[in-house]
């Protein structure tokens, strides 16, 4: 310890500070808003792990980690504060790392003084002088790989006033992965180096993972609530362009700095960078976070969901008139109507279908969602789906070439634009198989790659 | 026949005999930072293939101030041999072909007296890892970083030999140098303020190759330490002097 | 019969020749505990350096009072004068005669051209008066090992300069560091508190 440290000059004006222990939490919560009306001494101790961990269905990476997390612990304190970090990195780990908190005014921000190599600890001290919500992330060279495998977080540092009070805060971070395999390849999947120079991920997500804050992992909050989002930005490399589907943000805290917009539909958060946006929760329903750029959204995962439960309010939002005998596509994924499972089934077909439920997960979820019940007016449902089961060529086709114009399902009328699905003649075979007989869906064809061939091949032929 | 039988057995024997270092020609590298001109490295011998357990183990039978449990604290911190079994013991996370890991740059140095050696220099380690071609070391280091460290450790030799012969150089373990943390002192007249290298920003401006990440996360790997750090990944492996090879 | 049992032996010679770098010293009976050092004591280290008289020293000499070291080297333009010229100024902040009871040890890092007749050379150019200051030098290898003990990083670059950081460090009587500040531009309260406690006759 005393080798690390320069010297014993460091005033001592702080000393009087009563002392707290920082609360870090996990993504997405947040520590509670701070009570107290004075400074403190803050002692932080936050722990770098690497370990492998889920990115997407059957896909592990290897992820450098704060605290366990992709992002890293949320890190909360009041503006004055003196913070005293300690930084750790578990012996087991490979790499030395060391963090740069954009909050601290100084060397490297921290990385100078918070140099680690695996089984050692190392510690400053800063005051936090600039309220607003601020990047850490590792600084270790080569920046861009430490920050690439994960190695990024946000800390608060609360205006001495507080912030307004909400009902929910979360906390929610865009970043990048690069790896060798194409989006959705299985296995573990190392770093492409190659496509992070060339800034071309195979995904953009949410809180490290594909799905991070999807169905049972989404945010909730009520109707009639106020909604707080922290939103950071780890990069490497791209821009977020935030929006909320279906809500406007009352309030945008432009760059996490103190000047608010109001009224705003999408705000941009770039790499490095952190935004606090604030709007209040009127209808029930699902709403998506996405990144606009929508190639990202529905193709690389940038994809989350908050879920608001409460009574409808028309003046707000009112859907148009149904029909008698239409089945409207519930807006929450219903938890009290499961859908029949299917009978067991074994050998190839049951092998097909659970490949076909990776298939699913990573390339028709986002839209269809987990239960196939898809988004009402939006995207049509799969779940007992009348468009789907009387024709499955039609729908192999769908699959490969995708769909535009008006359909009816289920009495619905849908106006969407499907993309072509990059998927080879297996993937299609299996997916088919598995959504024909998922979620009420009575199918019993069984679908090989050499049916979908052909569908490809006449359809070729049909020149379209 | 048998003067046949004699040549190739007098051959295998010279090449066994010979086996422990290899021989690293005079060359130049360009460092990563610090300097943009090349640096010549004298010709050298270095060791085939990092340290092991079972070496280690003859080290501290004869030297029981080294043994596990026994070094002084200002020698090496209480991370020392932390896979061994015992003092004397190797147990089954530190068998003994494995390299040896989890020793101070003291103990590496001791170790490295003891066999009449010495430790390689940052300039000769790195001049021998310039022997392998640069994407083949790159691609396998890369690799190595995805994945976890997992103990027991694959055992020295590997990896495949580079041009002079040498094993294990990407890809094993970290490795101590005798003057690890020399990189990390910047010369104020060429560098004026310009930052460390090896923090954001610092490398970008002052490095000869920025693409070279293996290259980078070493430099970076060596300033992170300290001469008692102990850590679960690095290793080492002895270098001579070219005059005193007999 | 013999060649074959001579081409045997042949293959056998190589490991009996490598058995020479495996060091012959046999192990010592019982391994020693009685030193009377703690964990943290830099007198655990062994190797000998040699003082402008040409005499070998060893860390453990320094044993019984306090000692500033600290790290130099005399064809140093620029750091060392600094450095020297701070210990100075922290002589001069001492009170109660402390300042004789100061002892200073600097130690070359430049095992080439610093030998004792060099550092008596630097040592009357620069004023530094060795009855109270001790110049060391020695091998590279041992002056390389201090370093890492003090906490000097050092590089020597392709024109003879030796790049290196300069850090002040104050062993008690039992060679254990227990004070160290940056070389020069620094806030040098505490080291000198330190110091002075440490130079307290009551603590000798």
């Amino acid at each position: 310890m005393l080798l690390g440290l320069g010297g014993f000059g460091c005033g001592n004006a702080t000393v009087e500070l009563p002392v707290e222990r920082a609360v870090l939490t996990p993504p997405p919560r947040v520590p509670a808003p701070i009570e107290r009306d004075h400074p403190a001494r803050v002692v932080v101790d936050l722990e770098v792990v690497e370990k492998t961990m889920r990115l997407a269905d059957g896909v592990e990476y290897m992820f450098w980690t704060f605290g366990g997390t992709v992002p890293g612990s949320f890190i909360r304190v009041r503006e004055g504060d003196r913070v005293e970090f300690n930084l750790h990195n578990h012996p087991d780990n490979k790499l030395p790392h060391n963090i740069d908190l954009h909050a601290v005014t100084g060397p490297g921000g921290g990385a100078a003084a918070s140099f680690t190599a695996p089984g050692q600890s190392s510690r400053f001290e800063f005051t936090a002088r600039h309220p607003g919500l601020f990047v850490y992330h590792c600084a270790t060279q080569p920046v861009g790989l430490h920050v690439a495998n994960g190695m990024y977080g946000l800390i608060l540092v609360e205006p001495k006033a507080g912030l307004p009070e909400v009902d929910r805060e979360y906390y929610v971070m865009q970043s990048e992965f690069y790896t060798r395999g194409a989006y959705g390849e299985e296995g573990d999947q190392p770093f492409s180096m190659d496509k992070a120079v060339r800034e071309q991920p195979d995904y953009v997500v949410f809180n490290g993972a594909v799905g991070a804050l999807m169905d049972e992992r989404a945010l909730t909050a009520k109707t009639g609530e106020t909604v707080r989002l922290f939103v950071g930005n780890g990069g490497p490399n791209l821009a977020s362009s935030f929006h909320v589907i279906g809500e406007i943000f009352d309030k945008v805290y432009i760059e996490a700095g103190d000047r608010v917009n109001h009224h705003v539909q999408t705000t941009t958060v770039p790499p490095g960078g952190a935004t606090i946006v604030e709007f209040g929760v009127e209808t029930p329903g699902t709403f998506l976070l996405v990144d606009h750029a929508l190639f990202r959204a529905f193709h690389k995962g940038t994809l989350g969901m908050l879920k608001v439960e409460g009574p409808e309010n028309p003046v707000v939002f009112q859907p148009g008139e149904v029909g008698p005998e239409e089945r409207r596509a519930p807006r929450v994924p219903s938890e009290s109507a499961p859908a029949p499972t299917p009978p067991p089934l074994e050998g190839a077909l049951e092998e097909s279908m659970r490949r076909g439920k990776k298939v699913y997960a990573a390339s028709c979820l986002p839209c269809h969602q987990a239960d196939g019940t898809g988004m009402a007016r939006v995207f049509p449902p799969l779940a007992a789906s009348d468009y789907l089961m009387e024709d499955l060529d039609r729908a192999v086709d769908i699959v490969i070439r995708g769909k535009r114009g008006e359909i009816v399902v289920n009495g619905e009328t849908y106006n969407q634009v499907m993309t072509p699905q990059n998927l080879t003649d297996r993937q299609i075979a299996d997916v088919m198989n598995y959504v024909t007989r998922s979620w009420g869906n009575a199918g019993e064809e069984v679908f090989g790659p050499g049916r979908v061939r052909e569908v490809r091949e006449s359809g070729k032929e049909r020149g379209r | 026949m048998r003067k046949l039988l004699w040549v190739g057995w007098m051959c295998w024997v010279s090449g066994v005999g010979a086996g422990e270092m290899a021989r690293v020609p005079a060359g130049r590298f360009v460092p990563l930072a610090n300097s943009v001109d090349p640096v010549r490295v004298a010709a050298f011998r270095m060791d085939r293939l990092p340290v092991t357990n079972a070496e280690f183990l003859e080290f501290v039978k004869a030297n029981p101030e080294w043994r596990k449990g026994a070094v002084r604290a200002v020698f090496a911190d209480e991370g020392y041999l932390r896979h061994w079994a015992g003092p004397l013991e190797l147990g089954d996370a530190a068998p003994p072909d494995r390299p040896v890991t989890s020793v101070s740059w003291f103990a590496a140095r001791a170790y490295a007296e003891w066999r009449g050696k010495r430790l390689p220099t940052v300039a000769e380690w790195e001049r021998a890892a310039s022997l392998t071609p640069e994407a083949e070391a790159r691609a396998r280091v890369l690799a190595w970083y995805a994945e976890p460290l997992r103990f027991p450790l694959p055992a020295v030799g590997s990896t495949p030999a580079n041009e002079a012969g040498i094993r294990d150089l990407h890809g094993l373990i970290w490795e101590w140098v005798e003057d690890f943390d020399a990189i990390s002192v910047t010369s104020r007249a060429a560098d004026g303020d310009r930052p460390s290298p090896f923090f954001c920003g610092g490398g970008a401006a002052g490095v000869a190759d920025p693409s070279d990440y293996a290259a980078f996360l070493r430099y970076a790997f060596r300033g992170s330490l300290s001469a008692t750090h102990t850590v679960a990944g690095l290793g080492f492996r002895c270098a001579r002097d070219e005059e005193n090879t007999p | 019969m013999r060649l074959r049992v001579l081409v045997l032996l042949s293959g056998i010679l190589p490991w009996i020749v490598r058995g020479e770098d495996a060091c012959c010293a046999a192990p010592p009976a019982e391994a020693e505990t009685g030193s009377a050092w703690s964990d943290t004591s830099l007198f655990h280290l062994e190797s000998g350096f040699v003082n402008t008289e040409g005499e070998t020293v060893r860390l453990a000499d320094l044993a019984g009072a306090p000692t500033v070291m600290a790290m130099f080297y005399s064809n140093c333009p620029t750091v060392c004068p600094r450095l020297i010229a701070e210990l100075r100024r922290l002589e001069g902040e001492l009170k109660d005669g402390a300042a004789e009871r100061l002892r200073v040890v600097l130690v070359t890092l430049d095992a080439e051209r610093d030998t004792p007749e060099r550092l008596r050379t630097y040592a009357e150019h620069m004023r530094i008066d060795l009855k109270t200051r001790r110049l060391w030098s020695g091998e590279a290898k041992d002056l390389r090992t201090l370093a890492a003990l003090l906490g000097v990083r050092y590089r020597k670059e392709a024109n003879g300069a030796i790049s290196h950081s300069a850090p002040i460090v104050l062993l008690d009587g039992e060679g254990r560091i227990v004070a160290r500040m940056k070389g020069a531009g620094v806030d040098t309260t505490a080291f000198v508190r330190t110091l002075q406690e440490q130079l307290d006759p009551e603590a000798l």
